[in-house]
C-alpha cells in the first residue's frame, strides 16, 4: 500500500479535539497547507505508515528554517478518478536521498478539487496513524545519525540546519 | 521555470501602534514572484528614504536605473492586492510601500515567512527580516504592546511566529510569559504556534510554567506531553 503524505497545520483542520467539517476548514487550511503552486501541489510518496518519520525528515530538509509541523499520509489509491498525480523531479528540494525520485505533484488543482483534497484531508485524520508529528529537537539525534549514514546529504542542507547542527 | 527578478521596497513610514518610535526603514525583497519571495534586506539607516516623498526628477531618475516603473501606494491593503496580483509579477518593477506596524497581519507574515524560507534565496543570501522584529524588541514601548496583544488577534499570531527565531536566553520574561499563556487560551492556532516556539526554545526554566497545561487537542497535547518529557 502507498501513501501521499503532506505538511500541514493542525489547528487549521480541528477544533478542540474535533476534526472539522469540510465546511469549517479553515481558510489557512486551503491557502497555507494546501498552497498550490501553478496549479499543482507537491506530495510525498511513502510505501508504509512507518514512513511516516522519514517523509517528514524529507520534507524539513527542503526548508531553510527550524520548524515543528505534522505531516499527513493519505491511501494513494483515494486519489484514483479524483484528483490527477504525477511523478515530479523535485529532487533540490530534499536532502534524504531515498526520497528523491519520491516527489509527486497532484495536478490541475481547482477549486472543486481543493475541496476533494480537503475530504481527503479530514478523513486521512480519522486515523492518528496517518498523522507524524515532527519536532525538530527531537529529531536532532535522528537527523545527524541519517547524515552519519550517508542517508542525509548535508552538502544539501539549508543554511540554518547547517548552523544549528552545527555541520560546516 | 525561469527566473525573473524583481526589486520590492517597502517603506515602513510609520509604525502606527503607540511606537510611533518603534524603529523604522526600508525592506528590500528579491522576488521571482510574490510567492517566490527570496529575500529580503533591511536598509542601512542612511539609505533610509521614503520613496512617496520622492520628486519626480528622482523617480525618473530612479526609474532609468532599469526599473520599468514605480508604483507607489500608502495603504497596507492596496499592497497586499498588488502582492496577491501574480500578473504584477512577470515584470521587473520596483513596489513602494508605506506600510503600518499594526498591519503585520498573520497572513502577511505568513506569506513572507512561506516565501521567504521556501525558495531559498541565491545562494549566500540572508533575511533580515529577524533582525527587524529585533530592533522592534528593542524599543521602549515594546513590553506594553506585548502586553496589550491579548486584544489584538491578528498581532498576536505574528509575534508568537516571530519570537520561535528568538533564542530563549535573549527573550524577556514578559515574552516567555506571553507565549506560554497561549497553551492555556483554547485557541488551537495559538496553542499550535506556541507549542513550535517553546518547543524550539527548548529550555528547562519553561517546564515549571508549562507542565499544568492541558490541551485539548489531542495532537497538541501529545506534542506538549513530548516537550515536557524533553525537558524533564
Amino acid at each position: 500500500m502507498s501513501y501521499l503524505a503532506h505538511k500541514i497545520q493542525i489547528c487549521n483542520w480541528m477544533k478542540g479535539n474535533e476534526i472539522v467539517s469540510l465546511d469549517e476548514v479553515k481558510g489557512d487550511g486551503i491557502t497555507n497547507d494546501l498552497k498550490t503552486i501553478g496549479n499543482t501541489i507537491s506530495f510525498w510518496e511513502i510505501d508504509e505508515l512507518t514512513d511516516l518519520q522519514d517523509v517528514a525528515v524529507s520534507i524539513f530538509t527542503g526548508r531553510d528554517e527550524l520548524l515543528d509541523f505534522y505531516v499527513v499520509a493519505i491511501d494513494k489509491d483515494e486519489f484514483e478518478g479524483k484528483i490527477a498525480f504525477k511523478k515530479t523531479d523535485n529532487s533540490d528540494n530534499t536532502a534524504f536521498i531515498k526520497f528523491k525520485d519520491k516527489h509527486y505533484d497532484l495536478i490541475g488543482m481547482d477549486f472543486s478539487k481543493l475541496g476533494l483534497l480537503a475530504q481527503m484531508i479530514l478523513d486521512a485524520l480519522q486515523c492518528d496513524d496517518n498523522v507524524f508529528d515532527f519536532t525538530y529537537i527531537d529529531s536532532k539525534d535522528y537527523l545527524k545519525q541519517l547524515i552519519d549514514n550517508g542517508k542525509l546529504n548535508k552538502a544539501e542542507l539549508k543554511k540554518r540546519v547547517k548552523k544549528d547542527l552545527n555541520i560546516a | 521555470m525561469a527566473k525573473k527578478k524583481t526589486n520590492i521596497s517597502i517603506g515602513f513610514a510609520t509604525f502606527a501602534f503607540a511606537a510611533a518610535a518603534l524603529s523604522s526603514g526600508i525592506i528590500s525583497l528579491k522576488s521571482s514572484s510574490l510567492t517566490n519571495i527570496t529575500y529580503l534586506e533591511e536598509f542601512s539607516k542612511s539609505k533610509k528614504l521614503s520613496f512617496l516623498d520622492y520628486s519626480s526628477d528622482e523617480k525618473k531618475s530612479y526609474q532609468n536605473k532599469n526599473v520599468p516603473y514605480i508604483l507607489e501606494t500608502s495603504s497596507t491593503t492596496s499592497m497586499r492586492e498588488v502582492a496577491n496580483s501574480s500578473s504584477y509579477f512577470g515584470h521587473n518593477h520596483t513596489m513602494v510601500v508605506d506600510m503600518k506596524y499594526e498591519e503585520f497581519t498573520p497572513s502577511f507574515i505568513s506569506r513572507l515567512k512561506s516565501c521567504i524560507y521556501e525558495k531559498p534565496a541565491e545562494f549566500g543570501e540572508t533575511v533580515d527580516y529577524i533582525e527587524l522584529f529585533k530592533s522592534v524588541r528593542n524599543d521602549k514601548n515594546y513590553k506594553s504592546f506585548i502586553q496589550s496583544l491579548e486584544n489584538s488577534d491578528e498581532l498576536k499570531l505574528s509575534v508568537i511566529v516571530l519570537l520561535s527565531f528568538v533564542k530563549f536566553n535573549d527573550t524577556f520574561d514578559f515574552e516567555r510569559n506571553f507565549i506560554v499563556e497561549q497553551l492555556f487560551s483554547s485557541d488551537l492556532q495559538y496553542q499550535e504556534n506556541a507549542l513550535i516556539t517553546i518547543s524550539l526554545w527548548n529550555n528547562k526554566e519553561l517546564l515549571l510554567r508549562i507542565r499544568d497545561a492541558k490541551i485539548e487537542n489531542r495532537f497538541l497535547q501529545k506534542r506538549l506531553d513530548k516537550i515536557i518529557a524533553r525537558l524533564n
